[in-house]
């Protein structure tokens, strides 16, 4: 038939066009800019709950000194990391997530109100790792 | 060289998105062509170990070069010839833990890729496939080459495919899976959003994922800010967010049970002795079929559908409880079963065509027809439960399978009684002669036997030519 022939045709070179045109954009998926700004929060968060967890041990230990128990070690602290099954990667992003949190802050124009709210969230929920739901 | 379209069999369209390549068929051979676009990003899949590595570890389909010609010349670097999965589903068609495995398996080929410095550029639901049990990435052109500081630009599609309709299933209600059929790049945000129990907020995974990504897009949707201007995201980072979306899947449960027919084989009306031998039946007839592909639709947990992969036929089935789909992969899962397919599927509203002219993603009956149709305990649900009259059962049955194993309750088994207890009898022409004549009309019965000491029959039917 002519007229599918035809109809084939100009499908294929719409097609053509389509699946050649220049990649010039970041993604071929769109990505909202919220989606983007979202996830170095996250990480910072993530950061900061592991962070928290990683020094709950020595602010225990500060409590316990001030109620007259001076036994409180090092590995007491050690003991509730590995309770808490932080491994290696996790524990460096304790470090990661102080230098992400400034680079987010104010000097991009972007406001991250959430950040505050996380933490607030991360210590009342126990944070990402180690606890079952 | 050939016209171009001389040497073209089809398009496959689902394939359209992405400009680094697209599948097509020729001569019943499906092939995915590469763009020269993508050809660096390929090229480093390769050198990268990456593709090794992640097909060996079973979650990237493996391909071979294709000396053929490719579907549009123009622009076109090479065309590869992938390993053909064996039947397509989607993730709409899947219980609670298919979801939550292509989850998984998802972010852990995003962590191995980055590991070997490239990135998912997407990470679609759809993209997953379910192979030999297991699922595996299908979209060998999904990678490219990572930047570092850059954010993970399918990091919102990926809560959208699985985050979300998981923590709605998990915490909500399992039945929301469905909405993946509604919203074909996956839940939006907002609405997951809104859906979720006010728990959920106090819980990291969807405090953050869901409910603060979704304020987040809503926040700067209108504003005007160039990706550019986002600040970047380290490695580092990009695995801690990784690590926290793995974590927050991890922990999403969902227990089976209590619907309709989880328990259906602990509550059935016929004897051990019945079962035992409805189950010889029903060996006897797949064999004598020779059945390599089968679909056993309302196939409960999948019970007689392990007869036909122990015979070693490749084993779809289907069935509308979430539950039974759930405990039938479980199983799966716990003994390392390859041949068979769990999926959700409602017969009476089944998997439509979607996407794009509707032809994007295909209806269920579109990925048939079947070698061999397994229908048990299924025909009195269909008239009676549904209304659906005896001449349009035959030949739904006719137009789906070339062989039929089928098995016919009459009105007086009790299964049958309950069904019609709250309801006027209007089903005059649900009897085994009018059953006979039907589908005598579309097949050849090839043998009959009832379920002794039941008062059920099976039969093998072949479609006359």
């Amino acid at each position: 038939m002519p007229g599918k022939d035809r109809f084939q045709e100009n499908e294929l070179r719409v097609l053509a066009q389509v699946l050649l045109m220049p990649v010039l954009f970041i993604g071929y998926i769109g990505a909202q800019t919220g989606s983007l700004i979202i996830q170095a929060v996250i990480a910072a968060s993530v950061g900061i709950a592991v962070g928290v967890r990683l020094y709950w041990g020595k602010i225990k230990m500060l409590f316990s000194r001030g109620k007259g128990s001076k036994g409180a070690t090092v590995e007491e602290a050690e003991t509730v990391e590995d309770a808490e099954g932080l491994d290696d990667e996790t524990m460096m992003l304790e470090e990661e997530a102080d230098s992400l949190e400034e680079s987010l802050l104010p000097d991009s124009g972007i406001e991250t109100p959430e950040l505050e709210r996380c933490d607030t969230e991360l210590t009342s929920t126990g944070g990402e790792t180690g606890i079952e739901e | 060289m050939k016209n171009r379209l001389e040497c073209i069999d089809s398009f496959v369209a689902g394939s359209f998105r992405d400009p680094s390549g697209f599948l097509f068929k020729r001569d019943g051979v499906l092939y995915r062509q590469v763009n020269r676009c993508y050809r660096e990003d390929y090229e480093l899949l390769v050198k990268s170990g990456l593709y090794k590595e992640l097909t060996s570890r079973g979650l990237l389909i493996g391909h071979s070069r294709a000396d053929v010609e490719p579907f549009v010349t123009d622009g076109s670097y090479m065309v590869i010839e992938p390993v053909v999965v064996p039947f397509i589903s989607y993730p709409y068609e899947w219980c609670f833990s298919q979801l939550k495995d292509a989850a998984l398996a998802t972010l852990e080929i995003q962590k191995i890729a980055l590991s070997r410095g490239m990135c998912l550029k997407d990470a679609s639901a759809y993209n997953i496939q379910f192979v030999d049990g297991r699922p595996v990435l299908i979209d060998t052109l999904s990678f490219e080459k990572y930047r570092e500081g850059r954010p993970w630009i399918a990091y919102s599609q990926f809560c959208r495919h699985f985050l979300a309709p998981l923590e709605l299933m998990a915490r909500k209600d399992i039945r929301l899976g469905l909405l993946l059929k509604n919203f074909i790049d996956g839940v939006p945000l907002d609405l997951a959003s809104s859906l979720l129990p006010v728990s959920s907020r106090f819980r990291f995974g969807p405090l953050m994922h869901i409910h603060m990504h979704a304020r987040s897009e809503r926040k700067y949707e209108k504003e005007e800010i160039a990706h550019e201007d986002v600040k970047g995201l380290s490695r580092k980072s990009l695995v801690a967010l990784l690590e926290s979306l793995g974590s927050a899947v991890r922990k999403l449960r969902w227990k089976p049970g209590g619907t309709e027919w989880a328990e259906y084989y602990d509550e059935i009306n016929y004897t051990d002795e019945a079962f035992e031998n409805k189950k010889r039946i029903v060996k006897e007839f797949l064999s004598r079929s020779g059945a390599r592909e089968v679909w056993d639709i309302g196939g409960n947990d999948g019970t007689f559908s392990r007869i036909a992969v122990e015979l070693g036929a490749d084993v779809v089935c289907m069935d509308v409880d979430p539950a039974c789909v759930e405990k039938n992969y479980l199983r799966c899962i716990a003994d390392n079963e390859k041949n068979l397919t769990p999926l959700l599927v409602d017969l009476f509203n089944p998997s439509p065509s979607i996407g794009w002219e509707a032809t994007e993603r295909m209806s269920i009956f579109e990925r048939g027809p079947v070698q061999t149709v397994l229908a048990l305990a299924l025909i009195h649900h269909i008239m009676i439960s549904n209304n659906v009259p005896m001449p349009m059962v035959a030949s739904f049955f006719a137009g789906l399978a070339e062989t039929l194993i089928i098995e016919f309750v009459p009105k007086s088994d009790s299964q049958v009684r309950k069904l019609l207890v709250t309801r006027e009898d209007i089903f005059n022409d649900y009897n085994l002669d009018c059953f006979l004549s039907e589908f005598s009309r579309f097949f050849e019965i090839e043998a009959r036997e009832d379920v002794m000491p039941s008062e059920r029959t099976m039969f093998l039917m072949r479609r006359k030519l």
